[in-house]
């Protein structure tokens, strides 16, 4: 078995796959802030008596989520989407993976990335933007596909940020729009902002897998496959798949070397402390984060110098 | 090489300097015999095209001016789209107009070959590139000067911006002229304005004169196209008080906008002259543009009346 | 004796400092490029002005702040907004109650120019000691030039990771500190060996990044997010020969061959350079292409008007990966981070 974790800005989450690349096991939850408990809450659930041969982490929080298990591959979460989507649709093209506060596009060939992109500048074309939306509305996050696939003329909602974007639902429901309508008209915008933010001048061609947390939202999947024209694949694990991704690269990695380095499934009952400090000794003022567990400590980062840093 | 078929259809992409230049470039192809083609007045389809095709940093009126290049790119035999260097001695434009042509190569597949001619005033005279551009559309350099005669009568006697006349308020405009005259762009602020009974001023209706006399001030010479003619306006309604208020219209992302827009700042601290910046882009909605504009008007209107009851 | 500054751009300070002191002035370095410059510069700058900018206005406030004077700034006469930095700055300058002078050094062909030269005084001083400076500045120049040049070549290597620019920093110190053009030249072994004794693992394959973009943002290494350094880390060999000081001031009065050959190599796809570095980005780039280089990386400000138009027809023309790098004040380090490290796993995946 094979541990994979994706600790990303919204969510954890952590998968056991087996030789065959099934989903054994796996979790999905919230962070919430607190991605230390969630990743040990994670591993809860997933634990099992089976021997894990090798543990991967990928996503924003893939160091932390390394120090916490021992790692044996800590991977950025690009890779980690593009090697699990090429497993599952082995001739795919495009990857068009949309997370809480990320989004990207990776365009493969022949089961390579040969090109990818990432949101830059703004979080317009990423889950938080509906998140915000949803919150303003009263409506929960689950049931927002739902309600946009019954939408028969959705609204046109401008904006280039949440916050405009908002201004402008406002207007539309003070112009006496649907609920629903409103609802459709977000995920479009949504769509068009990751368009044109994060997938400009990419070629996209099928098949295309869309994955990440909002693939689960159909009514952004038919925004999607209407401003393509192209049908849209969503894959079962579309959640999980950074983390099957990073599992997988466990694998791989494991073949030249014998023994997993990870830490055991015991780490779910540890205490893990962390604390964090600004050093002033330069300009910088880097923001220092130490983490221990009975008072030994296992990392330390966040120094721009090195001088923070254990020496391994 | 472009080919003669019947006749040939010019397309004039309704973008960028059209705005300064069609009388001109309309009165030089049509005696020249040739069919001009103009894309339609800016609007919301063919912005969404321009969204498509470039970068999503550029600037917004060069999106615009993709939207307007992709919508006649299947209806002309050439297009008319021409590289600006530098308008005036000394001066550039900005780079994004220097590389235009090669941007939409670049971007748009499919275009009619472009009369990509260079009008760059420091290196030769604009008589020369339009010269070239005959030469490309296979007409003698004689018949171009003639048509270049009558062509450069038609751009003097335009009338660019007419006043109202009547005791309205008295606001001034200043902006590049790709911004103020394309209605889209500028959410039709003078037509608007002009309804309300107000009388529009902007740099078209001073003289030169005026405008050299203000910018004198500057140690380094403003080497922008349109930056001088801008600022100099701007600094002359703050100096003069010719205006009751002026609105200064910049394109989010303009670079020499960003920079130039601090020295009419720096003036603005100490001159009772009201003065707004209103910043237009592609996610601009007219309702957010006109409530500022609003308030602006009410302000000046609030400060004139308490002036006259002192 | 009255106090001098300039910008932080990469080793401008250390180069140019022999030139101003010969000149009679007290050269004030401005402190070391940290967040605390570009916040105090993004607090003050104009909103859609471009990153540089800010960064230069940190270095300016916090210069005056130590006692600088006069500020010197290169000019320029476009299309680039660079040229106009100078005037934009002390404006702003002047209203923050700061009472430095801002100079911008200008073409002295200009009339409006050249009473800068003469206050700054390099119309008086003896034109022999000028020359003897301005040599030991070229010196210290090449110096620098080799040694980064050095680092980049052995960073995909080294086995202690950090170590090339640990040494890079010590190099940096002792240029500084040597005013001596005799002892100037000899350093050349002297920093050979340096690198020489840092120790390598020479058996993993590499992979070539060019490196292409803006000047200002592909030398200040604070504000890239020490880009350069952090793909050397990643097993790549970086070859900025596209981008560098020396380059720049050769360049500029066409003494620079290669950048006379990326020129021709890109005019077919843009036929006018439309300033900054917008031609080179684009033929380097080919360059690195046909040289059979792995990956591009172009680096540029948020809203930099030539990158922009190199970045359009770059996409279209260059047919190896780019990953495009825009920076400003808000942009955050782990997303940097995580797009570096995965263009290097899709750079080594394509040649598997």
């Amino acid at each position: 078995m094979w541990l994979g974790v994706d600790v990303g800005s919204v969510s954890v989450d952590t998968v056991l796959i087996n030789d065959k690349i099934e989903v054994f096991k796996s979790a999905y939850l919230l962070t919430a802030g607190m991605p230390i408990e969630a990743i040990k809450e994670g591993l809860r659930k997933s634990r099992d008596s089976v021997p894990v041969l090798g543990v991967g982490t990928t996503g924003s929080g893939r160091e932390l989520a390394a120090v916490l298990t021992n790692a044996d591959i800590v991977k950025n979460e690009i890779t980690a989407h593009a090697i699990a989507a090429a497993h599952f649709v082995p001739d795919v093209r495009t990857v068009i993976e949309i997370g809480g506060q990320d989004s990207k596009i990776i365009i493969l060939k022949d089961g390579i990335p040969v090109d990818f992109a990432m949101n830059t500048v703004c979080a317009a074309g990423t889950g938080s933007f509906l998140d915000h939306q949803a919150q303003r509305l009263g409506i929960p996050i689950e049931k927002f596909g739902q309600l946009a696939l019954q939408s028969k003329s959705p609204a046109r909602i401008a904006g280039r940020c949440t916050v405009f974007a908002e201004s402008d639902m406002i207007h539309k429901q003070q112009l006496g729009y649907g609920i629903e309508d409103i609802i459709a008209g977000l995920c479009k915008s949504l769509v068009r902002n990751y368009l044109v933010n994060v997938a400009k001048g990419k070629p996209i061609l099928p098949p295309i897998v869309f994955q990440g947390g909002v693939a689960s939202n159909e009514g952004i999947r038919k925004a999607l496959e209407e401003e393509l024209g192209m049908k849209v694949f969503v894959p079962t694990y579309n959640k999980l798949m950074g983390a099957i991704g990073a599992a997988m690269l466990a694998k791989k990695v494991m073949k030249d070397k014998r023994k997993t380095s990870f830490r055991g499934f015991d780490i779910c009952d540890m205490e893990f402390n962390t604390q964090s400090f600004i050093c002033e000794d330069c300009p910088n003022t880097c923001e220092i984060v130490k983490i221990s567990s009975n008072g030994k400590v296992l990392a330390t980062w966040g120094s721009r110098c090195g001088k923070w840093d254990l020496s391994k | 090489m472009v080919y003669y078929h019947s006749i040939m259809k010019i397309g004039i992409p309704r973008a960028g300097l059209y705005y300064q230049f069609f009388p001109l470039w309309d009165t030089f192809f049509k005696e020249l015999g040739f069919e001009v083609v103009y894309s339609p007045p800016t609007n919301a389809s063919l912005l969404k095209k321009g969204l498509e095709y470039a970068h999503s940093d550029i600037c917004f009126p060069m999106k615009v001016n993709f939207g307007h290049v992709y919508w006649l790119k299947d209806k002309v035999d050439v297009l008319f789209v021409p590289r600006f260097i530098s308008l005036e001695e000394k001066k550039y434009m900005c780079p994004k107009f220097m590389g235009l042509p090669d941007m939409l190569k670049a971007s748009i597949s499919n275009l009619p070959p472009l009369l990509d001619v260079n009008f760059n005033i420091r290196k030769k005279p604009f008589i020369r590139s339009w010269i070239e551009v005959g030469k490309r559309l296979r007409v003698s350099a004689n018949k171009v000067k003639k048509a270049l005669v009558k062509a450069e009568i038609s751009q003097k006697s335009y009338q660019w911006n007419n006043l109202n006349g009547g005791d309205g308020l008295k606001i001034g405009i200043v902006a590049r002229p790709y911004i103020i005259y394309d209605k889209y762009v500028s959410a039709e602020l003078i037509d608007r304005l002009k309804e309300k009974g107000m009388n529009i001023l902007t740099a078209d209706n001073l003289i030169p004169e005026i405008i050299n006399k203000e910018i004198a001030i500057l140690k380094k010479p403003i080497y922008f196209d349109f930056g001088e003619k801008n600022v100099g306006t701007a600094l002359h309604f703050l100096n003069s008080g010719e205006v009751d208020g002026f609105l200064y219209l910049i394109s989010f992302e303009c670079g020499p906008d960003s920079l130039l827009k601090e020295i009419i700042d720096d003036r603005a601290r100490t001159s009772d002259i009201p003065y707004t910046t209103l910043v237009l882009d592609e996610h601009t909605e007219i309702a957010g543009i006109l409530t500022r504009v609003e308030a602006f008007l009410d302000m000046i209107e609030y400060k004139s009346k308490t002036k006259f009851n002192l | 004796m009255i106090k001098v500054s300039v910008p932080n751009m990469n080793v401008v300070p250390i180069v140019v400092k022999p030139v101003f002191e010969e000149l009679g002035y007290e050269f004030i370095a401005p402190p070391k490029m940290s967040r605390k410059t570009i916040e105090e510069g993004a607090k003050y700058a104009p909103e859609f002005a471009c990153f540089p900018l800010k960064a230069v206005l940190g270095d300016f406030i916090l210069a005056s702040r130590k006692g600088a004077e006069y500020l010197v700034i290169f000019g320029g006469t476009g299309p680039c907004r660079f040229g106009w930095y100078g005037s934009t700055l002390q404006i702003i300058l002047k209203n923050l109650g700061i009472p430095a002078k801002v100079f911008v050094l200008d073409f002295p062909t200009e009339k409006w120019a050249r009473d800068t030269f003469s206050i700054l005084g390099i119309n008086g001083s003896s034109v022999k000691k000028l020359i003897h400076s301005g040599l030991i500045a070229l010196k210290k120049l090449r110096l620098i030039e080799l040694a980064q040049e050095l680092a980049r070549k052995i960073r995909p290597f080294e086995v202690k990771i950090g170590e090339s620019d640990k040494t890079l920093q010590k190099i940096y110190k002792i240029v500084d500190n040597e005013n001596s053009f005799i002892r100037l030249m000899k350093m050349k072994n002297e920093i050979k060996l340096m690198f020489e004794g840092i120790n390598k693992n020479s058996n993993h394959e590499l992979i070539r990044i060019g490196l292409v973009g803006e000047l200002y943002m592909c030398l200040q290494e604070e504000l890239n997010m020490w880009t350069e350094s952090k793909l050397g880390k990643l097993g790549a060999f970086v070859d900025r020969s596209a981008i560098g000081l020396w380059k720049y001031v050769t360049g500029d009065i066409g003494l620079n061959f290669a950048h006379r050959r990326a020129k021709r190599i890109a005019y077919p796809w843009l036929k006018w350079h439309a300033g900054g570095e917008s031609i080179y980005s684009i033929g380097y780039s080919l360059i690195f292409e046909r040289k059979g280089y792995d990956g591009v990386v172009h680096i540029s400000p948020l809203g930099c008007m030539p990158e922009i138009v190199a970045q359009t027809i770059m996409e279209k023309c260059v047919n190896i990966p780019i990953l495009n790098l825009v920076f400003d004040e808000h942009t955050g380090e782990t997303g940097v981070n995580t797009r570096l490290e995965a263009f290097c796993d899709l750079l080594k995946l394509r040649k598997e």
